[in-house]
């Protein structure tokens, strides 16, 4: 396959549009079940959990609002995984070895982000 | 107030801040961080976690739009990336040391400093020939001149790349894309014609703000109802602001607005020094 600069471009406006519809099909199942509560804001506390991947794919199979809205967001962060994929895939293609190893070195960085801590 | 109207309140909110961000070329999350802290009274760090989601979905969103005149320069973006993905590591994971208050006062003065970045004209670099490094690693690109197609030299590298990992710690540390400090370092310090440097930029950005995200995940500051009419919002005022800015000359507009950011600035930094 070839990799231009253009597919690069297609593939993120495909990742964000999908990642849009999720979380939007989330936070409407939440304004439908929770839309006529009192707002209250959220006190920070450092000890709530507020993701894991395990709880966000339980909830996903029952539908539940906040899960789906964090899949929409997980959904954008594999964009950026694929939008370093991509550009690693158009420097071999170019036969920029350095590239290529700078590419990887961003992509791996990326993952230890996610992986740190959840 | 309902979920329902907060939720409304938000989207709408958000929807301006992505509008007036492509307006101004400030980019959404530095303005909405302020307006979600002192409007909504939201804790500063939902309130950059939902920023922070934000500016990927606009460097998401805008990429190809950039990508499709070739000017975007995939070396140099991903030769600086390393010092910004680093930089945004450090940046994201400073949040939990920094007391919250100290963070009000250092998104003040980038705020201040962006304005003051956005208004100024940028200068011709007068030197000619690329520094060593940028020959050595071939990052000289072509773009579109009046005369067809030419190259363009490349400057001062290493300052390009610690103001990058400057742009990148700064990125995590306050839930924002950076981008006036990342276009400064990629149109003054390094030269490159203004094309290349902003849509080079916006090609970073999303990427940037990937790798403090997966931190402020783990650390709690991602709350998906804030999150949910905050990213929509954004992102469809981006995507508005950035066509309005095809068809008019907004120089008008980006003054009146610099004068509110300059507001919410001092408020933000006014709130820092409170304790609050």
């Amino acid at each position: 396959m070839k990799i231009s600069d253009i597919l690069i471009g297609r593939v993120l406006l495909i990742g964000v549009l999908i990642s849009a519809s999720v979380v939007f099909f989330g936070g409407t199942l939440f304004l439908i079940q929770h839309g006529i509560e009192i707002h209250s804001n959220p006190i920070f506390s450092k000890t709530q959990v507020v993701f894991s991947f395990h709880s966000m794919m339980v909830g996903i199979l029952h539908l539940e609002p906040r899960s789906l809205i964090m899949l929409g967001l997980f959904t954008l962060l594999l964009t950026q995984w694929v939008r370093v994929f991509l550009t690693a895939w158009y420097f071999i293609e170019k036969k920029e070895k350095f590239y290529f190893w700078t590419s990887i070195f961003v992509f791996v960085m990326l993952i230890y982000s996610i992986w740190n801590g959840s | 107030m309902t979920n329902l109207e907060f939720s409304f309140a938000l989207f709408f909110v958000a929807y301006f801040a992505g509008l007036i961000g492509a307006l101004t070329g400030l980019g959404g999350g530095v303005i909405l961080v302020p307006i979600l802290v002192i409007l909504f009274k939201i804790d500063l760090r939902y309130a950059m976690g939902a920023s922070l989601v934000s500016v990927i979905a606009t460097s998401s969103g805008a990429a190809l739009t950039f990508m499709q005149h070739h000017y975007t320069n995939l070396k140099i973006g991903m030769f600086l990336e390393i010092g910004a993905v680093l930089g945004a590591l450090i940046g994201a994971l400073l949040v939990k040391f920094i007391p919250t208050p100290i963070i009000s006062i250092i998104f003040g003065i980038v705020l201040l400093l962006s304005i003051l970045l956005s208004l100024k004209r940028h200068e011709a670099v007068t030197a000619k020939t690329s520094h060593p490094w940028a020959k050595y690693l071939s990052l000289e690109g072509h773009h579109l001149t009046q005369t067809g197609l030419q190259k363009y030299p490349v400057f001062r590298v290493p300052l390009g790349f610690s103001l990058m990992t400057l742009a990148g710690a700064l990125s995590g540390l306050l839930g924002i894309g950076s981008g006036a400090l990342k276009v400064l370092s990629l149109d003054l310090a390094m030269g490159l014609p203004y094309k290349v440097a902003t849509s080079t930029s916006n090609f970073m950005i999303g990427m940037t703000a990937a790798a403090s995200a997966g931190i402020y995940l783990s650390s709690g500051y991602i709350y998906p109802e804030i999150i949910f009419p905050v990213v929509l919002g954004v992102l469809i005022g981006a995507l508005m602001g950035s066509k309005i800015l095809i068809q008019a000359k907004p120089k008008r507009l980006r003054i009146l607005f610099s004068i509110i950011i300059f507001f919410l600035a001092l408020q933000m930094m006014y709130k820092g020094f409170l304790g609050i």
